[in-house]
């Protein structure tokens, strides 16, 4: 039998459109900060790396979707899979603004292309699983610096709201976690996306982090929380549709879970990335959780 | 659970009045068992004139024979074929003595029950009636309540008084403006009787979902369809049966949809010469809706029971894509089932099959364009 005639407007192109769309808010504040903010303290091929970004991460998805369908599906190259190309665009928007480009670029096809030939992106959360392996490979050869030049020689001493609005050292485009939150409300709308998740996962946090902080008088992890990755992750990774829970109960405890050993990896080994490891180990057992809870 | 509405897509709107059509030249009757059949072939038959056990005959003329045709859901069915001589004649002409307002309860009963009607044996406190239609398409219900309020009102009243119900709600959806309307201006003469009007989702018109939506799935109500309580009406105030329903013929290849009220047994091919239809490009049939309904072929479909609208539309060329495992089809379902996980079994077990409605809803919100319907083959 047919799907019915009439469809919701509930469509894959709906559901990538309000994606992009969610990351225009990051990209702006990421060329703000980056290109405005540094414009007198940088040469004009600086400036132009947070763009260079923007087209290594579409760049190679799009690259890497037409040669699966052009080499391997013998298609051409019309109706593609839109996953890959924004997973690669939410990497490169991590991605610190002085890492090496030509060896991000190197990595990120490559290891594009194994998730992609290999259909990696419907049994683990690829995109945590791309950032690990790029952070720890720019790291091993000392390629990733995480402040601009505007943040290393400014005073980087900044009050709570600065860093909530995104002016801390971090990602190119993800230090604002203003702005992710106007993301969030963008994404929300549609209800493809999961919204539960990140609401889930940010309340936890939260939680945690007031009773940590009242029991052991440490505030300066808010500042860790706040610049880090966390709300970037927790709404635009971990509800990878794909790869998350999907019944209520599993939703819950996907993203307790991820909140809880980002919590423990950020604040007892000190590992500012710890959301990306967090929600790569829960989206191992996704299915599980789900399991539990068909009916 | 997400209530969702059913967007409006095509301007479909039917025409105001309903087109009779009772006099198709062949009717055909579905017997179940042969064995009760009472009557023979070349018999001459009265209308309402009994066939086989709980069988009765929507016209009278003359027994042809038997022949396969099939049903609203495609399912093979053996019919007693009538030649109508049109003359609508019966056996014996015996109305009802009884005024309609002095029914008791087990009068009502008694009557029902003649002919295995059970609907009204468990009803003893709160009775609610369904009139909502979910197909924003189909308009059967609409006009059902717009021909006749003051039958379905005075009916719906006796009942109450009959069966000493403490309340009595007929419920509505929000958006259709022409049956509230029709409902506020005759409902001051029944003020026991309270109007329930309900948000545009789609799902109400099953009793089940309705229950859960208005009063949390409370056991204390009892449900009625708008169309039982014309059942009721024909045949405490005018002892006949029900012979006849009101189907709607729409969709983009009718130059004016309407709704024809049509005998049963008679044949979708012959209902669907008595509307104009466009000859600018081929169309596909659809049966019960553009949400819930089924691609058929026609050509030996009968009006049954659980038919309720024709629609003709242009060919569908939506492609269905992978599982984006959203979980909206899980989300969505009134019934609480998980389509996506049920789909996936090699075989749905039967408690999950029986608790599904069919309402396709899973497949409407799918942004995949999958098709997860547990009913397709039922």
């Amino acid at each position: 039998m047919k799907t019915p005639y009439l469809k919701s407007n509930n469509s894959y192109q709906s559901y990538f459109n309000r994606y992009y769309l969610a990351l225009i808010p990051l990209i702006f504040y990421g060329l703000y900060k980056n290109i405005i903010l540094n414009y007198q303290k940088a040469s004009f091929i600086y400036l132009l790396k947070p763009l260079l970004l923007i087209i290594i991460g579409l760049g190679i998805g799009l690259l890497v979707e037409y040669l699966y369908q052009k080499f391997y599906l013998k298609k051409p190259f019309k109706e593609y899979n839109r996953f890959i190309p924004l997973y690669s665009l939410i990497i490169c928007m991590v991605m610190p603004i002085d890492c090496n480009y030509l060896l991000l670029t190197l990595i990120l096809f490559v290891a594009i292309c194994f998730c992609k030939f290999f259909k990696l992106d419907t049994k683990v959360n690829v995109i945590s699983l791309l950032l690990l392996i790029l952070i720890v490979s720019l790291n091993l050869f000392n390629l990733n610096a995480y402040a601009s030049n505007y943040e290393t020689a400014g005073n980087l001493s900044l009050s709570y709201l600065n860093i909530f609005m995104g002016r801390s050292i971090g990602g190119t485009f993800t230090t604002s976690n203003f702005w992710c939150l106007v993301s969030f409300i963008i994404l929300a709308t549609t209800p493809v996306y999961k919204k539960d998740i990140p609401f889930y996962i940010i309340i936890t946090s939260l939680i945690l982090m007031v009773i940590y902080s009242l029991i052991s008088y440490d505030y300066n992890l808010w500042q860790l929380f706040l610049s880090g990755f966390t709300i970037f992750g927790a709404v635009f990774i971990a509800p990878q549709t794909l790869t998350s829970s999907y019944t209520k109960k599993g939703k819950i405890i996907y993203s307790v879970l991820i909140a809880l050993l980002n919590f423990i990896l950020m604040v007892f080994l000190h590992i500012y990335y710890g959301i990306f490891i967090a929600i790569f180990l829960v989206s191992l057992g996704n299915k599980i959780f789900d399991r539990k809870f068909v009916i | 659970m997400r209530y969702v509405s059913i967007k409006n897509e095509y301007d479909l709107k039917v025409s105001t009045y309903v087109t009779e059509f009772i006099d198709s030249e062949y009717i055909y009757v579905p017997i179940n068992d042969f064995k009760t059949l009472i009557i023979k072939s070349n018999d001459y038959v009265y209308k309402e004139q009994e066939l086989a056990q709980d069988v009765y005959a929507p016209v009278s003329g003359n027994i042809l024979g038997v022949q396969e045709c099939i049903n609203a859901k495609g399912h093979k069915i053996q019919c007693l074929v009538i030649k109508n001589d049109g003359k609508e004649r019966f056996k014996e002409v015996s109305l009802n003595k009884q005024k309609f307002n002095e029914y008791q309860k087990e009068e009502i009963l008694t009557i029902l029950h003649k002919y295995n009607l059970y609907f009204l044996d468990n009803i003893d406190d709160t009775l609610v009636i369904n009139a909502i239609e979910d197909d924003i398409y189909v308009a059967n219900k609409v006009m059902l309540l717009e021909k006749r309020t003051d039958n379905i009102l005075q009916t719906i009243d006796l009942l109450r008084k009959a069966l000493d119900l403490p309340k009595v709600y007929i419920v509505l959806k929000n958006n259709d403006a022409n049956s509230v309307g029709k409902i506020i201006n005759n409902i001051g003469r029944y003020p026991q009787i309270k109007l329930k009007l309900v948000p545009n989702y789609y799902g109400l018109e099953d009793n089940f979902n309705l229950q859960n939506f208005l009063f949390n799935g409370e056991s204390n109500y009892s449900f009625l369809d708008v169309k039982d309580i014309i059942v009721i009406y024909n045949l405490l105030k005018k002892n006949r049966l029900t012979t006849k329903k009101y189907i709607t013929v729409s969709g983009l290849g009718v130059k004016k949809p309407k709704v024809i009220n049509v005998k049963f047994g008679t044949l979708v091919s012959d209902v669907l010469k008595k509307v104009e239809l466009k000859n600018d490009r081929e169309y596909e049939i659809i049966i019960n809706g553009l949400v819930k309904g089924k691609y058929l072929n026609i050509s030996k479909m009968i009006v049954t029971n659980d038919l309720e609208s024709i629609f003709l539309m242009p060919k569908d060329n939506c492609s269905v894509k992978s599982c984006l495992n959203c979980g909206l089809c899980y989300e969505c379902c009134p019934r609480n089932l998980n389509p996506k996980y049920l789909k996936n079994l090699p075989k749905i077990p039967k408690e999950y099959l029986e608790r599904c409605n069919g309402c396709n809803l899973c497949s409407y919100v799918c942004p995949a364009k999958i098709n997860l319907n547990l009913k397709e083959d039922c």
